[in-house]
C-alpha cells in the first residue's frame, strides 16, 4: 500500500487542559485526529495537523462550547532563549502511547475541496 | 563529599546571622569588579536544582531580554516533593545565601521586586528568613540594590511548587497552576516577567557570583560541573547531604550506611521520579546529563533506598493514593486517570485485583502523561511505569496469585 | 393595502423570531447539557444555537422595522429605542425593548466571543435567563394575537420546550467540576480497605 504523505501545515492543535470540560464536540468533527479516552477527554494525535484537514481542524475548534482547543502555529523545536516546556525523565514522548498518528491524504480526493464536499471557506 | 552550600557550621546549628554569612565568605565584590553574572552562570553550565534542570544563565537571559526593569524575582522554597528536605534545611541554616542570590537575580534581570516563596509548614525555613531579611533592613549591604522582599506561604501541596502555581498564589491567592502560555519569564506576577528559580539554584549563583564560573567548574567528577544538595533516605544516616555531581548511587549508598544489597531498588528524584535497581543503576553517577541519557533524572535530589524488605507494589499503591489526593482537580485526565490508577494500585496490592486491574494500569502509566496543564500526571505515571518494570514479578504475583513475594519471604529477581 | 402587509409582517415575523429564540436557548441548554446520541452528535447543538440566534436577530430587526414603519400601530422609533416611551401599550413593548437590548449585546458578545475575558462574555450570556421570557411576555402582552388558539399553542409548546431542555441542563449542573474535586478527595486506600473488611 502506498502511503501518501500528508503535507504538513506547520499548524498544531492545543487543548486548554483546566478548560477543558469533556464536552467531545471536537473528537466528532475530527476523529482523524482527535480521540476521546474512557472519561471523555482528548487524546490529540502527536504532530502537525496535515493539509488536508486544516478545515476540519478549523471547524473543531469553533465547535468547542469552551474554546479550550486551539490551533496554533507549530513552534521551532529549541528556540534560543526560551525555556522548552520542563520533562523530568529524559526524552519524554510527546504523544500518548499508542495514539494513532494523523491518517495520510486519502488518493481519490482533490486537495482543493474538503472532505464531505463543503465549500472552502 | 564537598562542602560549599553547606560549608560552614552544620545545619543543625540553626540560621547563619547574617555578621557570621559576611565574616565567613566576605561581601560580595562591588558592582565594578563583579563581572556580568549571567554571562558567568551560563559558561559555569549551572543546572536548575527545583527538579527541571534548565540551564539557570539561559532562564535569566529570557527574562532579563524581556524585563524592562519591572521584572519579579520569585525564589522558590514550596519543596513540595514530600521526599525532599534539601530546601529547607538550605533556606533555614543558609537564609542569607538565598537571599544574597535573589538580590543577584534582580540586579541581572532588572527587577524591582523579590519574593520569597516558602510553603507555610517550613517554620524553621520561615523563620529563618524573615530574622534574615530583619538583620539586612538593619543593616544593609550597599553593594549590592536592595529590593522590597515579601513572604508568600502557600499551602503545602504537591503542585504548589510548580511555577505557574506560584505566580497564581501571589497573584491571587490560588496556589494551582494556569493554563501556559503565557509562562512566568512572559508574563508572571503582576503581568511582569517573572523569574522562578529554586532557592538552592540562587544560593550557588550567589557563591558563583564571588567566586567566579571557573570555580564552580571545579567541583563535580562526570560530565556536569558543580555540587548539589540531595535527600537520602532509606539508609543509617537519612538527611541532606551536598554531593559533587558525578558521585554514583553507591558510593550515597556507603555514604548513607544502607544495608540492603547493592543493586536493590532506589526511587530517584521523589514521588516525581522514578525506580532503578540493578548493580549497573548503582554505577550511574548522580549526574543530569548522564542520568538523562539513561532515561531518568535527579529531579529534586532525592535518593530514596528502598531496601529489599519493602513492598514495592504496596510502596507505589500508596504514592498514586497520594499523588491522586494532591491533584489540583483541575484537568479531568489527571483527576480521573491518576484516580482510577490509585484504585487499581490498592486493589492490587491489597490483594483484591479485578482481572483487568493490571493490564489497564499499564495502559494507564502512558495515555495520561502529557495531558494535564501541569506535570504532576506525568510525575505519577513516571513513577508508575518504572515500578511496573522494577517490580515486574511482584505486581504479577499480587495480581494473578494475591500474594506478597516480600512478605512470603521469596527470593525477588532484580531487574 | 400595504399598511396590511407591514402589519401582518411585523405580527409574522415576530412571531418567527420568538419561535426561532425559543429554539436557540433550547440548543443552547442542550449544549451544556451535552445532550446527543448516535443521530444526534453533540456539536449539532451548538452549531443550530449559533446559526438560528442569528437569523432570529434578523427576524427581530424587520419585526421592529415593520412595527414602528407601521402606521396603524402608531410606534414611533422612540418606542422602540427607548423602554415604556411607547403610546401604544407602553408595558408589555418595554419588554419587548429591553429584550432586544440583551438580545444585541448576546449576538454581538457571542461573535466576538474569542477576543473577549470569558467571565465577561458568560456574564452577559446568563441574561439570556432574562431575554427569553421577556421575549415571551412581549409576546402575549404587547401581540394582538394573543388570545386565538394557535398563539396559545405557540406559546405552550415553547414553554414546554424550554421548561424540558432547562430541566435537562439542571441535571448536568456542573457535573464535571463538582465530580473533579469529589474524586480527587476520595481515598483508593481506605476504599480498598474497606471492601477487604466487607469480605
Amino acid at each position: 500500500m502506498s502511503m501518501r504523505r500528508a503535507l504538513d501545515s506547520g499548524l498544531r492543535l492545543e487543548v486548554d487542559r483546566i478548560t477543558c470540560d469533556a464536552y467531545g464536540a471536537c473528537a466528532e468533527l475530527l476523529p482523524e485526529g482527535i480521540d476521546l479516552d474512557e472519561w471523555g477527554y482528548p487524546i490529540v494525535a502527536p504532530g502537525n495537523v496535515p493539509l488536508h484537514l486544516v478545515e476540519l481542524a478549523r471547524r473543531a475548534v469553533d465547535s468547542c462550547p469552551v474554546l479550550a482547543l486551539r490551533l496554533v502555529k507549530a513552534q521551532a523545536p529549541i528556540a534560543v532563549g526560551l525555556p522548552p516546556p520542563a520533562p523530568v525523565l529524559a526524552a519524554r514522548p510527546d504523544r500518548t502511547e499508542g495514539t494513532p498518528p494523523w491518517p495520510p491524504r486519502p488518493a481519490s480526493k482533490s486537495p482543493k475541496r474538503a472532505p464531505g464536499g463543503r465549500r472552502p471557506r | 563529599m564537598t562542602a560549599r552550600l553547606l560549608d560552614g557550621p552544620v545545619p543543625a546549628a540553626g540560621a547563619e546571622s547574617l555578621a557570621d554569612h559576611r565574616a565567613r565568605l566576605g561581601d560580595l565584590p562591588g558592582r565594578a569588579e563583579r563581572s556580568p553574572l549571567i554571562a558567568m552562570l551560563e559558561s559555569a553550565g549551572l543546572l536548575g536544582r527545583g527538579g527541571a534542570g534548565f540551564p539557570v544563565g539561559r532562564k535569566w537571559a529570557s527574562v532579563a531580554g524581556r524585563a524592562k526593569g519591572d521584572a519579579v524575582v520569585l525564589a522558590n522554597g514550596a519543596e513540595s516533593e514530600p521526599l525532599s528536605h534539601k530546601d529547607r534545611v538550605l533556606m533555614a541554616s543558609r537564609p542569607h545565601l538565598v537571599i544574597d542570590g535573589l538580590e543577584l537575580a534582580a540586579e541581572a534581570v532588572g527587577a524591582r521586586r523579590g519574593v520569597l516563596y516558602v510553603g507555610s509548614e517550613h517554620t524553621q525555613a520561615l523563620a529563618a528568613l524573615e530574622r534574615a531579611l530583619d538583620e539586612r533592613a538593619a543593616s544593609p549591604s550597599r553593594l549590592v540594590p536592595r529590593v522590597p522582599i515579601s513572604i508568600a506561604t502557600p499551602p503545602v501541596s504537591y503542585v504548589a511548587g510548580e511555577e505557574s502555581a506560584a505566580v497564581h498564589f501571589v497573584n491571587a491567592g490560588d496556589a494551582r497552576p494556569t493554563t501556559v502560555p503565557p509562562r512566568p519569564y512572559e508574563k508572571g506576577v503582576g503581568g511582569k516577567p517573572t523569574l522562578v528559580q529554586n532557592v538552592e539554584s540562587l544560593a550557588h549563583a550567589a557563591l558563583i557570583a564571588r567566586y567566579g564560573d571557573a570555580w564552580y567548574r571545579e567541583a563535580g567528577r562526570a560530565e556536569t560541573p558543580g555540587t548539589a544538595l540531595v535527600t537520602v533516605t532509606g539508609g543509617a544516616r537519612p538527611g541532606v547531604v551536598e554531593i559533587d555531581l558525578g558521585t554514583t548511587i553507591g558510593e550515597v549508598a556507603q555514604w548513607a550506611g544502607v544495608t540492603a544489597g547493592e543493586g536493590s531498588p532506589v526511587l530517584l528524584g521523589g514521588y516525581f521520579g522514578g525506580l532503578l535497581a540493578g548493580a549497573e543503576a548503582w554505577r550511574l553517577p548522580l549526574d543530569p546529563s548522564v542520568l538523562r541519557s539513561h532515561g531518568t533524572a535527579l529531579g529534586a535530589g532525592v535518593v530514596a533506598f528502598m531496601g529489599d524488605e519493602v513492598c514495592g507494589v504496596t510502596t507505589t499503591a500508596r504514592i498514586m493514593d497520594y499523588m491522586a489526593g494532591s491533584s489540583a482537580a483541575q484537568c479531568g485526565p489527571c483527576v480521573f486517570g491518576l484516580r482510577a490508577i490509585a484504585d487499581a494500585s490498592a486493589r492490587i496490592a491489597m490483594g483484591q485485583a479485578r482481572q483487568d486491574d493490571l493490564p489497564r494500569l499499564r495502559g494507564w502509566s502512558q495515555s495520561i502523561a502529557g495531558r494535564g496543564a501541569c506535570r504532576l500526571p506525568d510525575g505519577a505515571t513516571g513513577l508508575l511505569a518504572s515500578s511496573l518494570r522494577i517490580y515486574d514479578a511482584d505486581w504479577a504475583a499480587h495480581q494473578h496469585h494475591r500474594r506478597c513475594l516480600v512478605r512470603s519471604g521469596m527470593a525477588r529477581a532484580t531487574a | 393595502m400595504f399598511d396590511q402587509v407591514l402589519w401582518f409582517t411585523a405580527r409574522g415575523s415576530g412571531i418567527v423570531s420568538l419561535l426561532m429564540v425559543t429554539a436557540s436557548v433550547c440548543f443552547g441548554l442542550l449544549t451544556v447539557a451535552r445532550f446527543g446520541h448516535e443521530t444526534w452528535p453533540r456539536f449539532f447543538n451548538l452549531e443550530l444555537h449559533r446559526r438560528i440566534s442569528l437569523l432570529a436577530i434578523v427576524f427581530n430587526g424587520v419585526h421592529i422595522t415593520t412595527a414602528v414603519l407601521d402606521p396603524f400601530a402608531r410606534l414611533g422609533w422612540s418606542a422602540a429605542i427607548v423602554p415604556l416611551a411607547s403610546t401604544y401599550r407602553p408595558l408589555p413593548v418595554a419588554l419587548g425593548v429591553v429584550s432586544m437590548y440583551l438580545f444585541v449585546a448576546l449576538i454581538i458578545t457571542g461573535l466576538l466571543r474569542a477576543h473577549m475575558p470569558q467571565n465577561l462574555w458568560r456574564a452577559i450570556h446568563w441574561t439570556s435567563y432574562a431575554m427569553w421570557p421577556l421575549a415571551l411576555a412581549h409576546s402575549f402582552l404587547a401581540g394582538s394575537d394573543a388570545g386565538s388558539l394557535w398563539m396559545l399553542a405557540i406559546g405552550g409548546i415553547s414553554l414546554g420546550a424550554v421548561g424540558a431542555c432547562l430541566l435537562f441542563r439542571i441535571s448536568f449542573w456542573d457535573q464535571n467540576r463538582d465530580r473533579l474535586e469529589d474524586v480527587v478527595l476520595t481515598s483508593s486506600w481506605e476504599d480498598a480497605a474497606r471492601r477487604g473488611r466487607g469480605r
